[in-house]
Formats: structure tokens, sequence, C-alpha cells
């Protein structure tokens, strides 16, 4: 299991690792019924505090990702596929605005972008 | 209890300061108390001995460095002034058995003629010892250091004075001319001062900010 | 128990200072760091908790007792750090080790044993020969060999070696992995605690300023920097603490969005670190 938080970042390190959490959880990397770190021991692993870690599973527990049961640990909850899908295609969504908005600051156009895609479709 | 004497005893003879001062402080009170009789030195130097190193373990703990580990330690300050009263009866014997050795010594080799055991002299120096840390416990506790070593100054060099007076003018000194240092009263007021001044340094101790 | 350490509205008048009504609560299973400048008040607050000064208002709870009615049973439970130059500096470890280790109910010659290899402490070395970082280690392992529930320590890190502290905090985060005991921390090296506390309780001139998660103080707080042509007095007003050079203005701020409405893009805002806090709130 891979988290990397930033100090210097502007994003909260709980939503760094609320993020990276449903990223493995959506990539499939970490799948139903699989076991989380407890929030100590991440707390201590990442040198962050434990209300932090403890927020970051709380959000994942809101979202659905994760269960959390008590005097066990939390896990990894069974993901609804459609769910699964609706929030991929958020963060292609997400991405894509992103590149939208980058290719207006240049003054590229619709087609420029068009061109791109089609070609890194073909050689991805 | 036990690990609170266990500790002055070792720092009693840690300290080069402390070990110097027993080392040098016999010798310095022959010199000083020339008495007509050797039990009256031998007597000066259990009393002053054994409430020297009682004050010393006292003033440590109650206000010197080692205050704030003391009384961060589950013991209660009434327990510390307590176990400190008490202990003094252990420097008692600390100073007896240490007095005997080394006047031993000196008897064996000549320097002089000193009395090197004394029951007699053993149970007046207890209520006189016991007299003069009821006054001089309670003082390091009320007052600020400074003060109180002024006092303990005062009492100290009052006894030694009292003592070499008592030595130059034997039955005509003025101490025997107070009635009440004879015989059974003094232990009694004794007990009665060192009771009190455990209570008033209880309450006091309480109250004090280290 | 709800709460592993209480101060409600503590008082305590000296000639030239005072502590004024300060309160905090600590939740046990987390780390508060207590921070303020030189003479704010942390040391003597914690004295007041240890009652070593006599309070003269306000109430102390420890494990939701009161501090003086069951002061025996509270210091057994507490594992405490000073300042180095209160230690029986003619003693060795083991002789400070048998004396202390006869007052606790608890005492643990193992875990103490595990201590003192695991940072390289000599048994029989005399206190006065320990260095500064090693005397605090010592003092360290005592306060965790008896199973105490709170770890209270006062400026245990001031003249210590950066990697020294990462060692420290490294041990900190083991004993915290056990959620029933706390650690309540007074520095005023603030970088310490931007890793590990919690909680942060910034204490100045006797008076608390805030008692907060840290998360949430890291995000409250901001430093705006901007060009001097943007300040006028109205905007000087609304900083918590403000220096103004020729070359522009930098400056603390607990109102982010006022700012990022009122001046966008024309300010340069970055995360403000507890020490920047600190400083600007002091000196404003």
């Amino acid at each position: 299991m891979r988290i990397i938080v930033s100090n210097s970042s502007n994003e909260p390190i709980y939503e760094q690792i609320s993020k990276q959490i449903k990223g493995m959880i959506l990539k499939g990397e970490l799948k139903e019924g699989d076991l989380l770190p407890s929030i100590r021991g991440l707390a201590k692993e990442l040198q962050i505090s434990v209300i932090t870690t403890k927020r970051a599973y709380d959000e994942l527990e809101k979202e659905g990702f994760i269960q959390t049961v008590q005097g066990k640990g939390s896990y990894v909850a069974g993901q609804n596929k459609e769910l699964m899908r609706e929030k991929k295609l958020k963060i292609i969504e997400d991405k894509l605005i992103e590149v939208v908005r980058e290719s207006k600051l240049l003054d590229l156009k619709y087609e420029e972008i068009e061109e791109m895609l089609k070609i890194l479709f073909q050689e991805v | 209890m036990l690990a609170v004497l266990k500790k002055d005893l070792i720092l009693l003879i840690s300290n080069k300061r402390e070990l110097i001062f027993m080392l040098f402080y016999i010798p310095f009170l022959i010199f000083t108390v020339d008495s007509y009789d050797p039990k009256m030195l031998y007597f000066t130097i259990i009393v002053t001995f054994a409430y020297l190193t009682s004050l010393s373990s006292f003033y440590h703990d109650i206000d010197g460095k080692g205050k704030y580990i003391l009384n961060s330690l589950p013991i209660t300050a009434r327990r510390i002034v307590l176990y400190k009263y008490a202990s003094i009866f252990f420097h008692l014997v600390i100073s007896i058995v240490y007095a005997g050795i080394y006047l031993w010594i000196i008897n064996l080799a000549g320097i002089t003629i000193v009395d090197y055991f004394n029951i007699e002299m053993i149970f007046k120096a207890i209520p006189i010892v016991m007299l003069i840390i009821s006054i001089i416990f309670p003082a390091y506790i009320l007052f600020e250091p400074r003060i109180a070593q002024i006092i303990n100054m005062l009492v100290f060099l009052g006894f030694l004075i009292g003592m070499v007076n008592l030595g130059a003018l034997g039955e005509k000194s003025f101490i025997k001319m107070i009635g009440i240092f004879q015989g059974n009263s003094l232990t009694y007021l004794a007990i009665i001062m060192y009771l009190l001044s455990l209570l008033l340094s209880m309450v006091l101790y309480q109250k004090k900010d280290l | 128990m709800k709460y592993i350490l209480e101060v409600n509205q503590l008082k305590k008048e000296f000639k030239d200072f005072k502590l004024d009504s300060i309160s905090f609560k600590l939740e046990p299973g987390y780390i508060m760091g207590f921070i303020g400048p030189n003479g704010a008040g942390k040391s003597t607050t914690i004295k007041l908790i240890m009652n070593l000064l006599k309070k003269d208002g306000g109430e102390i709870k420890v494990f939701g007792k009161d501090h003086i009615k069951h002061e025996k049973e509270i210091k057994d439970r507490i594992g405490f750090v000073y300042d180095q130059n209160y230690y029986y500096e003619d003693l060795t470890i083991n002789q400070m080790r048998n004396i202390v280790a006869s007052f606790y109910s608890k005492w643990d010659d193992k875990q103490f044993n595990h201590y003192m290899s695991q940072f390289n402490l000599n048994p029989k070395s005399k206190i006065r020969t320990l260095s500064k970082g090693m005397k605090m280690k010592f003092s360290l392992a005592i306060a965790l060999s008896h199973h105490a529930d709170l770890i209270i320590m006062d400026e245990p890190t001031s003249g210590l070696d950066p990697v020294f502290r990462r060692e420290i905090l490294d041990i900190l985060y083991d004993i915290i992995q056990d959620e029933n005991k706390s650690i309540f921390f007074s520095t005023h090296i603030t970088t310490d605690l931007e890793k590990i506390a919690d909680y942060i309780t910034f204490i100045n001139d006797g008076k608390i300023v805030f008692s907060q998660s840290k998360d949430k103080i890291l995000e409250s707080y901001a430093i705006v920097k901007g060009g001097p042509e943007l300040l006028d007095d109205s905007t000087r007003k609304k900083f918590l603490g403000l220096r103004e050079t020729k070359f522009g203005f930098e400056g603390l701020t607990d109102d982010l969005d006022l700012f990022k409405r009122n001046f966008g893009d024309r300010v340069l805002i970055e995360r403000a670190s507890l020490e920047d806090i600190m400083v600007y709130s002091v000196r404003g």
C-alpha cells in the first residue's frame, strides 16, 4: 500500500490521504474486505497527527469507501459496480476540466485538443 | 521511607563538599571546643553533626535541587515532612557511629584524649538535637533560604557558644543556671516542641510554592 | 474518563506576572502541544498541575479526579520530564532508579532496562557525566517505566539537536499507539509539534490564546503577502500580526476568505506555520 503525503502542498493532508486510498480502491489495488492500517499506526508511519488520519478515514467512511468496525479496524467496503463507475467517470471529468482550463490559458482551440486526444488514444 | 533514607545516605557520601566537611569537621571542633570535660566535646560533636546532616538533607529535598523531583513523585507533602522529621534519628545514629570510629582512631593514635562513645551524653544529645531541629525546620519552610540560613547560623553559633561557655565556666556557666536544661523536663520539652514543630511544618509545607 | 487532563479557570498571581483564568482539556489518546514564548506561563502551568506551585483559584482534574485531593494516586500514573537541571547530579543512574522505583506502585524494571539499552545508556554512569540529550533520555526512560498514562513534559527538547529531537518524537509516537495514554508537552520549538501534535494550546502573557486541534489551527490561519499599495488603515486592522517593509507586507490572518474576496489574485496566500502564528500573535 502506497501513501505519500506532502507537507508543502496546499491540499490538506487528510484529503491527500483519503484521495490516495480512494484511488487505490477504485483502481482495484485495494479489494473489498482488505484491512486498512490502524489510524494510530498510519499516523506514526506518516509522522502526522492521529486526528488527521482519523479525519481521512471518516471521510472515506462517509463516502462509502470503507467501513470501520469498533475494536477491529477499518475495511474496504464492498463497492457497488455502478457507483464505482460513476466515481471513476467523475475523476475523468475533473481531469478533463483541468485540460480545458489549461488549453484556454494557452488559447488553444477545441480542434487542436481533439487532434492530441486522437493521437494519444492510438499511442497509449 | 527506606528509599528516602537510602537516598540521603548516598547523597551524603557522593557529594564532595559534604565529604570534606565530614572529614575536617571533627578536628575543627576538637580545636574550638576546648572543654574541661571530654564528655562535652563528644556531646557537641554528636549534636552538631546530627543536626547539620539532617538539615542538609532536609534542605536538599524541601527547597533545594531535589524539591521538584521529590514532590512530583507519588508522595504527599505531609509525608515528606514526616519522613524528614523521622530521619533525624537515623542521622543521629550515623553521627554516633561515624564520630565513634573517628574519635576512636584519634584516641588510638594518641593525638589527644577524647571520649568516643558515651551513653549518658547520647541521651542528653537527643533532646537537644530535637529542640534545634524544631526551630530550624519550620524556619526553612517559612522563610526564604537566605533568611533561614541566618537563623540557622544564629542557632548553630548560639549552641557552640553555649558549649564553649559551659566548657570554660563549668558549674558556674549560664547554661547550668537555667534549670530547665536539667533532667526529665528537658526530654518532655523536646518531645512536645518536636511534635508541634512537625505539625507546623506539615501545614506550612502543604501551602508552600516550590 | 472523558478527559485525561482538565484545567478550568486556573489562576495564579505573582508579583509581576499573572496566570489569568486559563482553561483547556485533553482527551485520552492524544498529544497536546503547549506553546508560547518564554515567560508566557508554560512552566508555571505545569508546576500548578503537578502541585509544585499552589493555585490561587480554579480547578485542575487529572484522570477525572481533583489533583490535590487525589494527589498521590494521580502522580503514580504520571510520568514527568522536566528541565534537566533538577536532577540529582551526584547519583548514578542505578541509584536514581532505585530511589524512584520504590515510589511507584507499577514500576517495571524490564521496561526500564529495555529503554536503557535502546537509548544506549550505561546504568552505572553518574548523572553528572551525561550529556543534555542523555539526561533527557534517562528521564524519559524513568517516566515511561511505571505504566504512566499521562506524560507531562516541560520543554524537554530545548538545547537538543534536531537529530535527537526527531528520536524523541519517534518515542512519543510509540507511546501514543496506546489510545489510553496522552502526552502533554510544553515547548517553544514549534517545529517539533507541527508533525506530531493533535492539539495545540497557545499561551501568551498568562492567557490562553487558543486551544484547538492542530489541523484546524493550520487551516484557519494563513500568511498573506502583498504589495504596499494594498495597505490602508482599514486593511491593516484586519491582520492579527503584520510586518511591513519597503517592498511590501507580510501578515497573519485567521480570516482567509476576507482576503481572497477583497484582493483575490493580487496577494500571495501561504500556509502559516505554528511558528508564524506564535510570532505574529505575540509581536502584533
